[in-house]
């Protein structure tokens, strides 16, 4: 954290340089922030459109050079569209505003590149449609600007400049099949904005060739499938809309209105209730992101002994990669029991916030020196790294072996373990004995855990298990055992406190984070699908001596903590 | 046989973390001498290791964390306005439905630079700080602030 390097700048007169890069963990203070930079995040807060207009033109004008300004045009429009759509003149003014320096921009552009560009005016005619669209108005305006966004993509010319950029950031080019196959993706979130607006013209046939042509490249597209399964549901195909719909729910991204149509279809079949609408997307679910892990249950042999291996997971429902080693842990937790395997999952804010995320996960991280996520521990043996979904098998191959190998290899304490639910607490008493260890760092952990929460992150992870919920001890921290020594600790956990605490949390970063909100806040417990870890380990190696699990699920039925409160 | 086995766990353990994706390196441009009240331009090269990328300065609500760049206080330099970023790369982002704009390669800022009245001739660090956050296609970091030093030396 200390090292510095430095290397010596010359420069002409005066002056002399060098450079030094340390980490820090200091935050800018409103003084020290840009003065742009200060006046662009003042004007993003007013909520009077009228002053908030009249601010952004100020800010345009006090700060002409700033890599705010480009952003200023688009805001206005969008101000316009949203909170004063009875001003058609004056949003058709500013569209017209925004597409010209644009275009102007290209012009300038074009001077110095190798081939005429179009970049700018097509991002901003697609994004000026796109805002009216999502306005629903000057639907004709939207359709023109839409075209021109599409008419500028231009594959030569794309992947051209394309070669360019990577060249002048001193990249690697990617190979041309690469290149083609971005373009298309690029194209494709054009031809998207196009069909949606030509569905909402009217003009169906035109509306379906361009919303299929873009599923096809993109199928993970909520507005696209969305769209396409409203349609099918207008011309009565049921089936076939079902099939767009549920594609849209599962990114948990969908429009209200696709989501409105996928529930009433749900209904048709159903006696016109939503009863059992979640186990049905939960199976479909499962069948269209199958585990590309294929594991086979877990045969002990003769050389297994009584450890229960832990495995402890660092990640985020915000983070991609993330979900390429939550779906290979899940797979672990098929091929192994629980007599086998322990797993807890310590959620994060990285690189989104994460409803699942507290304080104690976040001092568990800072415990572990947490890097990045994600990041695993198989008995305390730390790696980093996932990947996407099908990334998931060589995940699975790096921990297993160690996995594997823990299995049989003797365990070093002895854990026995009294948990049980009652009167809304979780009480735990964990005598620990045999313990080999002479380490004066050595921790009892008991942790507790929600066996699943379904929440579909953005990284289209639906189902998190064993999400850590709390852990005992001081500041989370555990309790400290002797060297080779025993005892019995305990801890309890006050569901409705630890709910409480949970949402806390969750208010705490809202207010932090400006104009951000959680879609749903996790901070309610199933009292019904709990679990208690317990492990013995050493605090500085992290080295995992042994563990225990301990299931108290009581059956099927969830009550969220506050309405089993109020039942009181 | 245990105590080989400590020897391997303790060697698991320490396992590198993943290196700083990006590498802060500051310049100065203006070749004019520097005096107190007289304001200069100095240069922010952020290198981005191939396959990692830095997100724009433009504040995403509901996305990643914005790239933030400042001096902080306590030195005789401050901002003299805004910091001049490149033109982002706009990309489309399959997991947030939106687009992001973000570098890789290498992104150059600009920051004006003056210098606090009455300071006294000689050597003094400047200290650019930046914030941010960053992924590529296997992990995501958490959000980070470094703190890059120029020493300058200040004209009579």
């Amino acid at each position: 954290m200390t090292a510095r390097i430095l290397t010596a700048v010359s420069f002409a007169l005066a002056l002399y340089g060098a450079l030094a890069q340390t980490p820090d963990t200091d935050k800018p203070s409103a003084r020290e922030t840009p003065p742009d930079q200060k006046a662009y995040m003042d004007v993003i807060k007013i909520t009077d459109p009228g002053k908030k207009i009249e601010a952004l033109e100020k800010f345009r004008k006090d700060f002409p050079d700033s890599n705010f300004a480009s952003g200023v045009d688009s805001l206005i429009l969008t101000t316009l569209i949203q909170k004063m759509p009875d001003q058609k003149p004056r949003i058709k003014k500013a569209a017209q505003a925004m597409y010209a320096a644009a275009v102007a921009k290209d012009k300038a552009a074009s001077k110095s590149n190798i081939v005429v560009t179009m970049a700018a005016r097509g991002a901003a005619a697609n994004r000026i449609a796109d805002q009216l669209l999502t306005g629903d108005m000057m639907l004709k305006d939207a359709e023109s600007y839409a075209k021109k966004g599409v008419d500028a993509m231009q594959q030569s010319i794309w992947i051209a400049e394309q070669r360019e950029a990577f060249a002048k950031r001193k990249q690697p080019i990617p190979a041309q099949e690469e290149l083609v196959k971005r373009f298309q993706q690029a194209r494709a979130a054009r031809i998207a904005t196009l069909g949606q607006v030509e569905r909402k013209l009217g003009h169906t046939a035109q509306a379906q060739k361009f919303l299929e042509e873009a599923y096809a490249v993109n199928p993970a597209s909520a507005p696209v499938a969305g769209a396409l399964g409203e349609m099918a549901a207008k011309a009565g195909n049921d089936s076939k809309a079902m099939e767009y719909l549920i594609s849209a729910r599962l990114t948990g991204n969908a429009a209200l209105s696709a989501n409105q149509a996928f529930e009433d279809i749900y209904k048709k079949s159903h006696n016109g209730t939503t009863d059992g609408l979640e186990a049905m997307l939960d199976t479909e679910y499962h069948k269209r992101f199958p585990n590309p892990v294929h594991v086979e249950a877990y045969k002990p042999g003769a050389a297994r002994t009584d450890r229960i291996v832990l495995a402890e997971v660092f990640t985020g429902s915000g983070c991609p990669p993330c979900a390429g080693a939550d779906i290979a842990f899940d797979a672990a937790m098929e091929r192994y029991g629980r007599k086998d395997l322990a797993v807890v999952m310590y959620h994060l804010h990285i690189p989104r916030p994460d409803p699942m995320t507290n304080p104690d996960t976040q001092a568990r991280a800072k415990s572990y020196s947490v890097t990045g996520v994600p990041s695993f521990a198989i008995d305390g043996k730390k790696t980093v790294g996932g990947g996407s979904r099908d990334m998931a098998p060589g995940v699975y191959d790096r921990f297993n072996k160690d996995l594997e190998k823990d299995l049989d290899t003797a365990a070093e304490a002895k854990i026995k373990v009294d948990a049980g639910l009652n009167r809304g607490s979780v009480k735990v008493s964990a005598a620990v004995d045999g313990v080999e260890s002479d380490s004066k760092d050595l921790k009892v952990q008991i942790l507790l855990v929600e066996k699943e929460i379904r929440h579909l992150g953005e990284n289209g992870v639906r189902f998190h298990p064993m999400v850590v919920r709390a852990i005992g001890g001081e500041k989370a921290g555990g309790f400290a055992l002797e060297p080779k020594g025993k005892g019995t600790f305990e801890a309890t956990f006050d569901l409705e406190a630890v709910s409480k605490s949970l949402k806390a949390h969750l208010d705490d970063f809202e207010s932090k984070r400006e104009g951000f909100k959680f879609s749903a806040k996790r901070d309610q417990i199933n009292r019904a699908d709990l679990a208690v870890v317990v492990f013995v380990q050493d605090d500085k190696t992290k080295h995992v001596l042994q563990s225990a699990y301990v299931d108290l699920s009581t059956g099927p039925a969830s009550h969220p903590t506050t309405e089993a409160n109020n039942l009181k | 046989m245990k105590k080989l086995l400590s020897v391997a766990v303790l060697a698991a353990t320490l396992i590198a973390a993943p290196a700083d994706p990006v590498a802060w390196k500051l310049q100065v441009v203006s070749a004019a001498p520097v005096k107190p009240g007289v304001r200069f331009n100095v240069k922010l090269l952020a290198t981005v290791q191939n396959g990692w990328h830095l997100y724009s300065m433009k504040p995403m609500a509901e996305g990643p964390i914005a790239t933030r760049i400042w001096i902080g206080d306590g030195q005789p330099f401050s901002l003299a306005g805004g910091v001049q970023a490149p033109d982002p790369q706009v990309v489309q982002d399959p997991t947030l439905g939106m687009e992001v704009e973000l570098y890789e390669g290498e992104a150059q800022f600009t920051l004006p630079v003056k210098i606090a009245p009455g300071t006294a001739a000689g050597a003094h660090a400047l200290v650019v700080s930046a914030a941010y956050q960053s992924c590529n296609d296997k992990i995501c970091l958490p959000p980070k602030i470094v703190k890059v030093e120029l020493p300058v030396t200040v004209a009579k």
